[in-house]
């Protein structure tokens, strides 16, 4: 017969999942040793229970009003580090939303080319068009956010003409998401670290 | 062998501890007063247990509150408030001891035998000493694990977030602790059962 000796310690203490309890409690079944076994470790817990606690003079409210005379002052952080903190925090969503908007760019001028290209577009879809010679990027994007009210958005757009190759050359779009890329897995990597720091001290004052 | 999942969401008691403790790390001072009372009882419990000394047990509660108090900011509520007190208590209670002058079993055994109270009797009393005495000789780190499942009922996950460790070695700390606790205590668990 395998014996359940090793399990028996989780089974007392309430570790095991359903099966294996399960498993155990048929075994404890037919077993007189491991029940001998399970009864001594009742048995060893009834005497450390029965040990009595530690006996204290002040009321929990006594003992809370003399630590509070004990605490020192606390120091919020300062404003510009939690300014800081935050952005921090808003940088992905940032990130992303800048990613997001440069691809549908890409993505909406290469089918306006495309229906432009099959005869299906008319003028008004050609004029959406980047016009090349005259170094002017795509005008789509400009109208949409001026029909949606963001016109300080669109006017910054135009002063980042210059960077419009992002969005429409295939050079361009692959070196956009590779920054974008290395952006996330820079941020995500500045977290991991500060979270390991964060729990390095969380240990070190729990320390002492 | 597979082991139960262990409690994933937090109880009524840790959720309040957790918005209190979300308010004291805030400044408010009320809110971690009424965190001290609602763990004071556990701290000093835990540091008891672990040096057999009642005055100490208190005035080392009291410290590790002050300490909780200046670090609230590097506590992570990915675990139990109570679990990371209890971290900062055992920590405390083991230095205290390594400080104080080496005593003997006896003087230990005396301070558990005072703290049955005038009501207890005689065998009683000498029982706790026994028992007081075994614990404190086991060695520091499975008398940690053994305090922390027997008195204060943590579950295996929750011992191994206290102390750092694997769940793996909370099981055989406590198997070690529990083992030697038998033979010391042959006598006691046999009557007892």
């Amino acid at each position: 017969m395998n014996h359940v000796g090793q399990w028996l310690q989780a089974y007392y203490d309430g570790e095991l999942d359903h099966r294996t309890a399960m498993r155990v409690e048929t075994h404890l079944a037919a077993c007189p040793a491991c029940c001998a076994e399970l009864e001594a470790l009742r048995a060893l817990s009834a005497l450390l229970q029965a040990s009595p606690p530690a006996s204290l003079t002040p009321t929990p409210e006594q003992f809370a009003a003399q630590v509070a005379l004990k605490l020192p002052r606390r120091e919020r952080e300062p404003l510009a580090e939690r300014s800081l903190t935050f952005l921090w925090r808003l940088a992905p969503l940032l990130i992303v939303t800048t990613w997001v908007f440069v691809q549908s760019v890409s993505i909406v001028s290469t089918g306006i080319v495309a229906l432009v290209g099959l005869g299906i577009g008319d003028e008004t879809l050609a004029a959406l068009l980047p016009v090349a010679e005259a170094g002017v990027g795509p005008t789509w994007p400009s109208a949409a956010l001026n029909a949606l009210g963001l016109d300080a958005v669109s006017t910054i757009l135009k002063e980042l003409q210059a960077l419009r190759w992002l969005a429409v050359t295939p050079l361009g779009i692959v070196v956009f998401m590779a920054v974008t890329a290395l952006a996330i897995a820079s941020w995500v990597a500045t977290w991991l670290l500060r979270s390991k720091a964060s729990n390095r001290m969380n240990h070190l004052n729990a320390d002492g | 062998m597979r082991y139960a999942q262990g409690e994933g969401d937090l109880g009524p008691e840790e959720t309040e501890a957790q918005n209190l403790v979300l308010q004291a790390q805030g400044g408010d001072r009320r809110a971690f007063g009424e965190l001290i009372r609602l763990h004071r009882d556990g701290v000093v419990n835990v540091v008891y247990r672990l040096c057999g000394d009642a005055m100490l047990a208190e005035d080392a509660a009291q410290e590790c509150f002050i300490r909780a108090w200046q670090n609230l900011d590097s506590y992570r509520p990915r675990s139990a408030f109570r679990n990371w007190l209890y971290r900062i208590a055992s920590n405390y209670a083991l230095t205290e001891l390594r400080r104080e002058r080496p005593t003997t079993d006896i003087e230990h055994a005396s301070l558990g035998a005072r703290q049955a109270g005038p009501e207890a009797t005689v065998e009683d009393r000498e029982r706790a000493s026994v028992v007081q005495a075994a614990v404190l000789a086991l060695p520091e780190a499975s008398r940690i694990a053994l305090v922390l499942r027997e008195y204060e009922g943590l579950s295996y996950r929750e011992i191994a977030e206290t102390l750092d460790i694997p769940i793996g070695t909370v099981m055989s700390r406590l198997d070690y602790a529990r083992g030697q606790l038998r033979k010391t205590l042959a006598s006691y668990v046999e009557i007892g059962a």
